[in-house]
């Protein structure tokens, strides 16, 4: 998922703690996958409540934020609205993916091979409406603000960073960059340890920034060559991009190119004009509010104990350490006064 | 390098320390021909110590070269509360590394407390912009802290031409501690425009801790800035605090 060009990009290494006091605008679709994906069990089941109902999601959702509240974030999750039609292509092809990893995990566990069947499972991880409708309700019942992007979540992101409604926007995809964000972190939502995927090797994750604006100079580039050069590496609406052309080449093509698109066009199905003008100007929304409130407790508890079966104890503990977060949350830190 | 240091005090000098260890774990101490002084932050960040010592305030002070000596807080403060008040505190170091406390009152009582690595806070205090510069009596300030406490975590500071406001509000119950110069407990007041900031009661209690009855206070603050907060010590010496506002809501 998302454009391939991470290879081009200067990064920079954060801990959590830089964030301190920061708004951040969350790419929900992206941190649900991630928690689906990764919260399972040895054998690669997600984890579900007596009914058979998966609470992966809910699990990731709730102790995650909580880790990020603790470390003086303030967080806002960003839902998808309706896909544009040129991405019909990438999600067909996902749910292709999806069917035949559904099938090789199956086959790895009446193998008996464990390893092998979450690694199939993980790829057959599918976010769903009733993922999504748990998700937000889990978040208004935390007092954690959530917002409805009227088309890409990261394209909703991206404009409210770049009016400084939010700090930063955060994803694992780079797509955000071309939607304009002038300011994208990466692995939020999955920092910590974790398993390099089919191997018995453990990494630490980070948090990573890149700036839009750092980008840009160290590529020559302005915003719009960018997407050109994504369009013609490949993006979720032109799955692929052009064949047989890698981040580097197409770099040189879109610096020596008036109109790079122009040539590969006529041999492409996909409007490619279409999906740069999308990237410049998505369909974005002012109709959201920003606000932390205080939890609600009896409701997470009926929530995710009574109908989702998770241990009372765990949870209550959580809500302590939520409370907690948001009172030292009203609370400035001295750096904001010491430049660095 | 080898120092001693003699203070007439040792309950003075522990309630300096007990104050500090309040806020933070560990300290470097730098010796040198001028006094002692000590920097740190706690660990949350939100407050910043600022302490100076200056050769003056001791009976004795006699060092061989300047030294940083980093010590545990808690280890340093519960020693130095072994003193009675009209103990002589001589703070001694030779070639090892220990710091040597003796207590000199109806006997010679020597503690050795092993010295550790702290990494010094190199860090510049910022030029603030205070709108607001308040002295009032130590006791004064206590007294507010407490009074707070019983109804808010956090308590607010409001400065007009001629007054100086604290003021905390909880769910159900509020108060106020209002002062004019005409007060005893404020000496003086600079306000160049009206101010209103928030500090959290518990950080502020812990400042206030050492600071004696009759001791002058000087508080500077801005809209939603710092607090920074001085006390004198023997006159010449001072400990400063700067401590960051609560976010209003």
């Amino acid at each position: 998922m998302g454009v391939p060009i991470g290879e081009l990009l200067p990064k920079k290494e954060l801990e959590l703690e830089n964030l301190n006091g920061r708004k951040v605008a969350i790419d929900a679709f992206n941190a649900i996958y991630q928690f689906l994906s990764t919260i399972r069990q040895r054998d690669g089941t997600p984890l579900m409540d007596s009914k058979g109902r998966i609470t992966s999601h809910l699990s990731g959702l709730f102790y995650r934020t909580i880790n990020l509240m603790e470390a003086g974030i303030k967080p806002a999750y960003v839902f998808d609205g309706k896909p544009p039609e040129f991405k019909k292509k990438e999600l067909e092809k996902r749910a292709e993916a999806r069917e035949e990893a559904l099938e090789k995990w199956e086959m790895a566990l009446a193998r008996g091979e464990l390893e092998e069947a979450k690694k199939y499972a993980q790829r057959a991880s599918k976010v769903n409406e009733i993922l999504i409708e748990d998700a937000k309700k889990l978040l208004e019942l935390m007092g954690i603000p959530w917002v409805q992007a009227p088309s890409e979540g990261e394209a909703q992101a991206a404009y409210m960073a770049s009016k400084g409604d939010v700090w930063t926007s955060a994803s694992q995809d780079y797509d955000s960059l071309l939607f304009g964000t002038p300011k994208l972190v990466r692995n939020l939502t999955t920092t910590g340890r974790r398993k390099l995927p089919g191997k018995d090797i453990y990494i630490e994750v980070r948090p990573e920034l890149i700036l839009l604006e750092d980008v840009l100079k160290e590529l020559k580039l302005t915003r719009e060559k960018l997407i050109e050069l994504a369009i013609l590496v490949g993006t979720d609406y032109n799955p692929g991009g052009v064949k047989g052309l890698g981040p580097k080449k197409a770099l040189e093509i879109v610096k020596h190119s008036k109109d790079p698109l122009l040539k590969y066009q006529k041999t492409s199905e996909i409007d490619l004009y279409a999906i740069k003008e999308f990237f410049l100007n998505p369909p974005t929304t002012n109709d959201y509010k920003l606000e932390w409130k205080l939890p609600n407790e009896d409701g997470i508890i009926k929530f995710l104990c009574d109908e989702h079966n998770f241990s009372e104890e765990r949870v209550k503990n959580g809500l302590e350490r939520l409370k907690k977060a948001i009172r030292a949350g009203k609370q400035f830190t001295l750096d904001t006064w010491f430049k660095k | 390098m080898p120092f001693e240091i003699v203070f007439d005090g040792a309950k003075e000098f522990a309630d300096l320390i007990d104050t500090a260890s309040n806020l933070i774990d560990e300290a470097a101490f730098k010796i040198a021909e001028e006094g002692i002084s000590m920097r740190a932050m706690d660990p949350s960040r939100v407050v910043l110590l600022d302490l100076n010592l200056p050769a003056s305030i001791f009976s004795k002070y006699d060092l061989d070269g300047e030294e940083t000596v980093g010590v545990n807080m808690d280890h340093f403060k519960k020693v130095l509360k072994r003193g009675k008040g009209k103990d002589i505190l001589v703070l001694r170091k030779g070639e090892e590394n220990f710091l040597e406390i003796t207590l000199e009152g109806t006997a010679k009582r020597t503690f050795r407390l092993p010295l550790i690595e702290v990494e010094e806070l190199e860090l510049d205090l910022p030029e603030l912009p205070f709108t607001v510069k308040a002295v009032i009596l130590g006791e004064v300030l206590k007294e507010a802290v407490k009074d707070a406490s019983l109804v808010s975590d956090s308590i607010k500071f409001i400065a007009k031409e001629n007054e100086f406001v604290m003021r905390a509000e909880g769910e159900t119950q509020e108060v106020e501690i209002k002062l004019t110069l005409e007060d005893e407990g404020l000496l003086d007041l600079n306000v160049e425009e009206e101010t209103r900031s928030a500090y959290g009661v518990s950080y502020l209690a812990d400042m206030a801790k050492g600071i004696g009855k009759a001791d002058e206070v000087v508080l500077r603050f801005g809209n939603e800035m710092p607090l920074q907060m001085d006390y004198p010590i023997r006159d010449e010496g001072r400990l400063t605090f700067l401590l960051a506002p609560r976010v209003e809501e």
